[in-house]
């Protein structure tokens, strides 16, 4: 049996799924709670999660990054504090996979980029924007919309290259979308 | 070793079903949607602040408040403009500030957003993440999903442990991650990054021949070792159903 054969029978299990899953909930929720990188001028933070769910989305496909985006990102809230976001992160994020997988499903050119980014910005920030306005107004909820603008185009400018870096390092992975 | 936010006691709280609290969450979220006057408001707000005392003390009470006050301040500056209606307040330079109308909201808003984010703040301190997945699963949440859940919780603590081991290699390899700002920041992280998700992903064939050794994918229903014990929980739902009823039907009446 040829690597590739033998790859695609072992991506069809049961337990090849939750395994995969697992992993990449952990990494999303690493991603998001712990490597945060300062920006200059406002003294904010940029977390990670959004590029591990573009990374996902590439390699993984989009249910898997729909699961693993909206888990991992509502586990980091929970553990950071903001419980009270978590059910809303996980479809927030969980979507913004969802849409930049199926969009980057077939091939990857700089038309499926620039889609998926608006896309994923619209269904993430959308999604936020109507929740915080249910809870606490849509006059203050406005003003998360530009941090989730910047966190999508983090996600896309680190993303993308890092899912590339990857498979050229690491290239049994192109095996493991289900 | 499993990540948690829960906080070691020995309150009411603590000791309350998961299920149960689970429940009351969930209608504290929906009684602070209600059409709820000021007062109805404050009076939930204060007793689920007292309850967190008890719970957690004051200081980690308070914590969750603290954390979402620069949305607060957002909510103060923002939410009166919005609101014209009701005597004036406030009026600076022929412009009106602040309204009776904006007053109210911005207190209901306030109300609001603080009341539920307290609420699951010490839902959290006080479950026990294992059982918060158990109670997920009475829920009816399939097992696989908790299977899922479970292992993510048990792997993250392992990961962070390996990030910081990569980040530290690169360092030692010259890779300066004192630096301060976005590029420059991301330049050091980018190859640490690319290690972390490779050593992870190569992880996956492994976990999954772990779970296929121990018989995950079969159709055969599955036993489970840990399990939440139900004694008292009915006396305990019925006490607190009736506790919530009442706290309804003040507040929409006070």
């Amino acid at each position: 049996m040829s690597d590739k054969e033998n790859n695609s029978s072992i991506n069809n299990l049961p337990a090849f799924k939750i395994a995969s899953l697992a992993i990449l909930i952990a990494v999303t929720t690493v991603f998001t709670y712990i490597i945060r990188i300062p920006i200059a001028p406002t003294r904010g933070y940029i977390n990670f999660g959004d590029v591990a769910i573009f990374f996902t989305a590439i390699t993984f496909g989009p249910i898997t990054a729909f699961l693993a985006g909206g888990l991992g990102t509502a586990l980091a809230d929970l553990f950071a504090g903001y419980a009270q976001w978590a059910p809303i992160t996980f479809f927030a994020h969980g979507l913004q996979g969802l849409v930049v997988g199926l969009i980057l499903r077939k091939k990857i050119n700089i038309t499926g980029l620039i889609l998926s980014f608006l896309a994923a910005t619209i269904v993430m920030a959308g999604i936020y924007y109507i929740t915080a306005g249910f809870m606490y107004g849509f006059g203050p909820a406005l003003a998360e919309i530009p941090g989730n603008i910047l966190q999508n185009v983090a996600g896309i400018a680190v993303g993308v290259p890092l899912a590339a870096a990857v498979r050229k390092a690491y290239p049994p992975i192109l095996n493991y979308k289900w | 070793m499993i990540s948690s936010t829960f906080i070691q006691g020995n309150s009411i709280l603590h000791k309350a079903d998961p299920r149960l609290k689970a429940i009351i969450l969930l209608s504290i979220v929906v009684i602070f949607f209600l059409p709820l006057s000021i007062s109805a408001m404050l009076i939930l707000f204060t007793g689920l602040i007292l309850l967190g005392i008890n719970s957690l003390g004051l200081l980690k009470a308070l914590q969750p408040v603290k954390m979402i006050l620069p949305i607060l301040i957002f909510v103060i500056i923002l939410t009166p403009p919005f609101f014209k209606g009701g005597e004036t307040i406030l009026i600076i330079k022929n412009t009106t500030i602040l309204t009776s109308e904006g007053l109210f909201q911005t207190l209901r808003l306030i109300l609001r957003f603080t009341g539920i984010t307290v609420s699951f703040y010490i839902f959290f301190s006080t479950t026990s993440i294992s059982s918060f997945v158990l109670t997920l699963e009475w829920f009816k949440l399939p097992y696989k999903a908790a299977l899922i859940i479970t292992i993510a919780l048990r792997y993250i603590p392992s990961m962070i442990i390996i990030y910081n081991n990569i980040k530290d290699a690169h360092s030692l390899r010259s890779a300066d991650n004192s630096k301060k700002y976005f590029w420059k920041k991301l330049n050091t992280v980018f190859p640490t990054l690319v290690s972390v998700l490779i050593h992870s992903i190569k992880s996956i064939p492994t976990l999954s021949m772990a779970l296929e050794l121990r018989g995950i994918g079969c159709s055969t229903k599955r036993t489970q070792f840990n399990l939440i014990k139900s004694n008292k929980m009915i006396l305990q739902i019925t006490v607190s159903g009736v506790i919530l009823l009442l706290i309804i039907l003040v507040a929409l009446y006070t």
